[in-house]
């Protein structure tokens, strides 16, 4: 284990979460640095060297979302980890939208929490017109391209299938061909994919 | 034998027949064996009989088991003792028609003595129309009772399962760090034993959290204990953030410092406030300048402590939850804790009379008004808990 594998920020409003996600962190190897909320973060977490923010998207004052918003108006490109809580996928895909990397749904266990870290820490930043998400989008029939923007919208699969009018089946298989055909591998993978294709619609929660 | 009355009418046997003929109230005359004497139209028009038929017979045919077979004793038990369990007393019984239907009926019984017998006198009204409005009444009034829980539950266990995933989070992480530190040559189990202790700590928290969830559906004497307001307060804010449309709206917070802990049902208290918080959102949603406040402070009323003579007698808190929204009608705020009365197209004005339930037994308050930038305060009271 090295004992340099970088300087995690951790904020969450949680006193126990924190302490966890430090003990855990540390224990990886990381050090750490944690925060009750975002306005704490930008005063005294700016000027370490951060490399990577583990925020969590519910905060009191300033939330998630903003403080995201307000990083990046500031000029701040620290990789931003984005914690929700189960069922909050929409947040989790605006606060991509807004520049967060990725994001991890609450309860976690440590390994893909140290995979998510490790892959923003080495995810080439995309940018917002990327040819090769575009062209693997692209790829996409009209239907699958629906299924996979109201994917990336944070809906279940069932909602998926009453919006679209069509089995969940059919959902189900539209849905794994999407992750075939753009090579995402994750939820969060195909989120960055179509944001940075351009093609994450807002359609809300 | 005939009287004259003060305005001259003449009270004879004939009008006093007359008047049993078309009382409304069913009237049966009986002998001290319970054999029918007489029996009113109205009589006949509720059991079924006609008086011919039913003379002479025993009064009991009228009652449903298991009346039937004591009202004989009932009666000898009188004629010994003469203890009187209903006469001049009147209740309400149950009944049988001569088609066996059963109903609520209300009896009234007189008696009075002639040559030596016992006359008793039945006055009988059907009340089945009465005591079904009654117990459809409260059959509704328990449905909304579970109603306006479920509903807030509904809300709350959205609420309560992010609650959840917070000790769960730490669980994971605790015992995860642990593990691996424990694996470490030489392994640091100090750290590791703390670790231990706080996974603990957040198992019992989030039994907590189950525990509160399920007290929101049961019914029951509130868990009455000291609590501090502000962090009731603040930890309502949070849930009341989570819905729709309600994450990222500004919720200014003025709450007072030392405050003195409050006697309170913690779940129930959660309930009022995340109901006014939410009413209060939803009036300034869609509003740019709307804002919505919530303050804690110490009232004390000065008449009052002017007034108790107990030293001990403590101050109320106050809690203020108000909106920058439309306000309420003037017309509405005397009604606004009354079930069903509501300001919203889709409400039921189930929140609201809950709000003041709840209040009302805690022995505070709760009351509403008009605030300076047009929307509406709404304020409650709570004791202080004693030292």
């Amino acid at each position: 284990m090295s004992a340099a594998a970088g300087l995690i920020a951790v904020v969450d409003d949680d006193e126990a979460v924190r302490d966890g996600l430090e003990a855990l962190l540390e224990s990886w190897g990381y050090e750490t640095v944690a925060f009750p909320d975002a306005e704490t973060f930008l005063e005294n977490g700016l000027a370490r060297d951060v490399t990577c923010l583990l925020l969590d998207v519910r905060l009191p004052g300033m939330d998630g979302l903003e403080l995201v918003a307000e990083l990046r108006r500031r000029g701040h490109y620290v990789p931003i980890l984005m914690m929700s809580a189960h069922g909050d996928i929409s947040t989790a895909v605006e606060a991509m939208r807004r520049g967060a990397q990725d994001f991890i749904e609450k309860p976690f266990d440590d390994e893909p929490l140290i995979r998510r870290i490790e892959g923003i820490a080495t995810l080439e930043q995309t940018s917002e017109a990327d040819p090769e998400a575009r062209r693997q989008i692209d790829t996409l029939t009209p239907r699958e391209t629906e299924v996979m923007q109201d994917v990336v919208s944070g809906h279940a699969n069932k909602v998926i299938a009453h919006r679209l009018g069509i089995s969940l089946k059919t959902v189900e298989m539209h849905r794994a061909r999407v992750m075939k055909k753009t090579g995402a591998k994750t939820l969060a993978h195909l989120v960055r994919i179509a944001i940075a294709a351009g093609r994450a619609t807002d359609q809300g929660a | 034998m005939a009287r004259q009355a003060a305005r001259g009418i003449r009270i004879d046997s004939n009008l006093l027949d007359l008047v049993i003929q078309t009382a409304p109230d069913a009237i049966i005359t009986i002998d001290d064996q319970g054999g029918i004497l007489s029996f009113s139209p109205a009589a006949e028009r509720m059991f079924g009989y006609a008086e011919d038929e039913i003379l002479g017979q025993n009064v009991n045919v009228l009652m449903p088991a298991p009346h039937r077979a004591k009202h004989d004793d009932y009666m000898a038990r009188y004629m010994t003792t003469g203890e009187k369990r209903i006469i001049g007393i009147g209740r309400e019984v149950r009944a049988q028609r001569k088609s066996g239907e059963r109903f609520a009926a209300e009896l009234a019984v007189g008696e009075l003595k002639r040559d030596g017998q016992h006359i008793f006198t039945g006055f009988i009204r059907d009340v089945t129309d009465r005591v079904e409005a009654e117990r459809k009444a409260s059959r509704l009034q328990r449905m909304l009772d579970r109603v306006s829980r479920i509903q807030a539950l509904g809300e709350m266990s959205t609420a309560l399962a992010h609650e959840i995933n917070q000790p769960l989070v730490a669980i994971t992480s605790f015992a995860r760090a642990a593990a691996r530190i424990l694996g470490r040559s030489p392994p640091e189990t100090d750290k590791a034993r703390e670790q231990l202790t706080r996974i603990a700590d957040e198992a019992q928290r989030a039994g907590e959290i189950l525990r509160r969830m399920r007290k929101l559906v049961e019914r029951g004497k509130g868990d009455f204990r000291p609590e501090d307001l502000n962090s009731v307060v603040r930890e309502c804010i949070a849930l009341s953030r989570i819905g729709p449309g309600q994450d990222g709206f500004g919720v200014a917070l003025a709450l007072a410092d030392d405050l003195p802990q409050v006697l309170v049902d913690r779940v129930q208290i959660q309930q009022v406030v995340v109901n006014l918080v939410r009413n209060a959102i939803e009036a300034v949603m869609g509003d740019d300048h709307g804002e919505v406040h919530v303050a804690t402070e110490l009232a004390h009323p000065a008449d009052k402590i002017n007034v108790t003579a107990k030293p001990s007698a403590a101050g109320e808190v106050m809690v203020t939850i108000g909106d920058g929204g439309p306000g309420l009608p003037e017309e509405i705020l005397e009604t606004l804790f009354d079930p069903f009365v509501t300001t919203k197209e889709t409400g039921l004005g189930i929140g609201l009379a809950v709000c003041r339930t709840i209040i009302d037994s805690h022995g505070g308050r709760i009351w509403a008004e008009g605030n300076a930038e047009g929307g509406a305060d709404f304020h409650f009271t709570l004791p202080t808990a004693r030292e």
